[in-house]
């Protein structure tokens, strides 16, 4: 089957924007391409990259991380905003060293995502990451709010596969999504 | 499974450790959801402001004919400005449960109904910055509707049928922005399906 065709909406009028510094939510009236028009609402985010990070022992580095907006400890692989011009590849070695303390190794890219195509413009960017070194992190070099909401984890593969098919754990799709992945190239 | 006894037997996430909303700085709604700026007391003790979407939440549902080849919407989806390849998923009503959502929508996006249901558990698609939580099913017992309820007004999508073989390769070929909740009912639903 081929992949979709390129199509695209057109912009009418802007009607509101509310901003909280990283990202901006935007209303505005558009003609879709099937000639509707009405007005929609959506978060316009900045690209971001998601790493699937392999020690070389096999494990793979996940964060359980506490995630306000719905109040629940989630399991997800780093992921972060993509810097200005940065290549995902720049952008996931420098969230692994900013966010663990921890060198990387060769990059491999898995694909792209869509997060959250209803409501969210969030393009990010998955591969796989060689980790140099294992160890605990570095959290001195964390983002303040995160002390205490985030811990590293090392997972081997079969128990994060048995983990993300539990009905108890609510999964984060984008985890999912990039485990998919990275399971698809035969990688792991 | 029956509509009737999956509800019944579906456990429900374990409840969330929701922070102390402090107040609410600004806000804007548009359609189904609501962008807030809130400030939150966090469970290490720290104030932070930030903004999320409030979602009323949704159901999905991977279907799947007798013959084993899954049933998938090409969608266009104006956020991101191009069509992707969908399982049928729609936004709570008020008052609706998540089964009778699906139900619901996989009449009217795809033109099915189903008799046999499973449950494939719940997930987040974007804990950073959305409350939503998607209701995620395996739909199976197919039958296809001869007059499908009109759905809404702005979903302009068109229904594929796809061997599960070939929505693997699409998913690994790179070719295809993928949709997040969709490849995780997918990863779900072929865990139950080779069982």
């Amino acid at each position: 089957m081929p992949p979709s065709t390129p199509v695209a909406h057109q912009h009418l009028a802007f009607e509101a924007e509310l901003s909280d510094g990283l990202c901006r939510f935007v209303r505005e009236r558009l003609r879709l391409p099937m000639g509707m028009e009405a007005s929609f609402g959506w978060l316009r985010h900045p690209p971001t990259v998601l790493v699937v990070p392999r020690c070389a022992d096999g494990r793979l580095l996940l964060l359980r991380r506490y995630r306000p907006a719905v109040g629940r400890w989630v399991l997800e692989f780093p992921s972060g905003l993509l810097m200005a011009e940065e290549s995902p590849e720049v952008g996931g070695a420098r969230l692994m060293r900013s966010l663990m303390g921890l060198g990387c190794g060769g990059w491999r890219q898995l694909g792209v995502l869509r997060p959250n195509p209803g409501y969210s413009d969030e393009h990010m960017t998955v591969g796989l990451l060689a980790i140099d070194e294992a160890g605990e992190g570095n959290p001195d070099l964390r983002d303040a709010t995160d002390r205490g909401l985030c811990q590293l984890q090392h997972w081997s593969p079969q128990d994060l596969e048995v983990a993300l098919m539990a009905p108890q754990e609510a999964v984060d799709g984008r985890c999912v999504s990039a485990w998919v992945l990275a399971r698809s190239h035969w990688i792991l | 499974m029956l509509a009737s006894d999956l509800r019944a037997s579906m456990a429900p996430l374990p409840p969330p450790e929701p922070s102390r909303h402090l107040e609410t700085l600004a806000y804007l709604d548009a359609r189904k959801i609501r962008f807030e700026l809130n400030r939150y007391a966090l469970p290490n003790g720290l104030e932070a402001s930030f903004g999320l979407i409030r979602h009323p939440g949704a159901s999905l549902a991977v279907p799947v004919l007798d013959d084993g080849r899954v049933v998938i919407l090409r969608q266009y989806r104006f956020a991101v400005a191009c069509r992707l390849l969908e399982f049928p998923a729609g936004t709570l009503d008020p008052g609706e449960d998540p089964l009778g959502t699906m139900e619901r929508e996989l009449q009217e996006e795809a033109g099915y109904a189903a008799s046999r249901w499973d449950s494939l558990g719940a997930m987040l698609p974007c804990p950073g910055y959305s409350d939503e939580v998607i209701h995620l099913f395996l739909a199976r017992g197919l039958t296809r509707l001869e007059q499908p309820p009109a759905g809404d007004e702005d979903e302009d999508l068109e229904v594929l049928l796809m061997e599960p073989a070939e929505l693997d390769a699409a998913i690994a070929s790179g070719d295809e922005a993928l949709d997040g909740k969709s490849v995780t009912a997918w990863f779900r639903a072929r865990q139950l399906l080779l069982a």
